[in-house]
């Protein structure tokens, strides 16, 4: 995502003439370009998120919701790390899109 | 939708559209969402103008009627040659709840076909479809979703209260006013020599920078010959000579 970011604001940049580097509002602008792309979550889908925000790193999704979990990971909705411990969190762009506080509320095992 | 809550508008995506348009090679993806027919219709015309200037074309396809968007996918798979600068598929019109099962079904068998779309397109394609079809083009053809490099939306009625977009003018010196100034404008990307112009024009700037403005003066003579040539293989006559002059 961070490459999406970078060419927004390449583009930003290019379209306007901008000087380098780029000033923190292009930088804001591109990343709520690429935040369009996180909007729109179905209210089904707000619910497990939060749930999964909740549980702090920890998901443990009921059978019927694998595949929506599986659905979630593919669309990077939902982050895995696998740093020694497996956790998850919303994408940050997510976390935006559903009002909920910057930051994930996990602890991972490297913080 | 960005943080100081502008109203996405025609203007901005023009912008990016633009920059989109103008650093592209080969195939790109992007996703355009809006219900605004008039100002697809104006991104449509704009590129068609911006491309005409690189002698590439626009070929754009609205359909009208949810029930008949599968039918695009044949000619959205049709092999284009290095002519076609963008591909536009334009399904908004109406009702927007028609549209996304029909946007579903057709993002499922482009998502199927994902790898063949770059081999048969070395161009851009934008696929139009109304706001309430983006979760549907991330959620059912995640795949073909991660291919995208462009995406924005216009909302109803914001056209006409926005500053237009203007091409950056092109990078010049404020210092240096000779023969290197020229040289590095003529070379400058805003410019966008061609394949066969970019060397000539190179050695132009070498050799007046060693000091030989003759010799310059031919190649830059012969580069504009050729562009000429071109031009008047490519465009009506009268268009081309006003362009060479």
């Amino acid at each position: 995502m961070i490459f999406a970011i970078l060419q927004e604001v390449i583009m930003l940049v290019h379209a306007r003439g901008a000087p380098l580097p780029a000033e923190a509002a292009i930088v804001e602008e591109a990343i709520g370009n690429v935040a369009l792309g996180f909007s729109s979550i179905t209210a089904e889908d707000a619910v497990f998120l939060s749930q999964v925000d909740e549980g702090q790193g920890d998901v443990r999704p009921s059978a019927d919701r694998v595949g929506q979990f599986a659905r979630l990971l593919h669309t990077h909705m939902i982050l895995a790390h696998l740093n020694h411990e497996n956790w998850y969190e919303i994408h940050p762009l997510a976390r935006r899109a559903l009002g909920l506080p910057e930051g994930p509320a996990v602890s991972g095992e490297d913080e | 939708m960005t943080r100081t809550d502008a109203p996405p508008t025609v203007e901005a995506a023009w912008e990016r559209l633009w920059a989109q348009l103008k650093l592209s090679e080969g195939f790109w993806l992007g996703y355009h969402f809006t219900s605004d027919v008039g100002a697809v219709r104006e991104l449509q015309e704009r590129s068609r103008r911006v491309l005409r200037g690189e002698a590439r074309g626009v070929e754009a396809r609205q359909v009208n009627n949810p029930n008949d968007l599968l039918e695009a996918l044949p000619w959205l798979l049709r092999s284009r040659s290095a002519a076609t600068g963008v591909v536009w598929l334009v399904g908004v019109s109406g009702d927007f709840r028609g549209w996304i099962s029909a946007w579903g079904g057709l993002l499922r068998r482009l998502n199927e076909r994902r790898d063949t779309l770059p081999v048969a397109l070395p161009c851009g394609l934008v696929l139009v479809a109304p706001r309430p079809v983006l979760p549907v083009a991330r959620d059912t053809a995640a795949d073909l979703w991660s291919l995208r490099s462009f995406l924005a939306e216009v909302r109803m009625g914001t056209a006409q209260h926005t500053q237009p977009f203007r091409e950056p003018p092109v990078a010049r010196s404020g210092e240096d006013h000779g023969d290197g100034a020229f040289a590095a404008r003529a070379l400058s990307p805003s410019a966008e020599p061609s394949a066969t112009l970019r060397p000539l024009l190179r050695q132009v700037g070498v050799d007046l920078t060693a000091g030989r403005p003759d010799l310059a003066i031919e190649r830059a003579r012969d580069a504009l010959d050729r562009a000429g040539t071109t031009m008047t293989r490519r465009w009506p006559m009268r268009g081309s000579r006003a362009v060479v002059r």
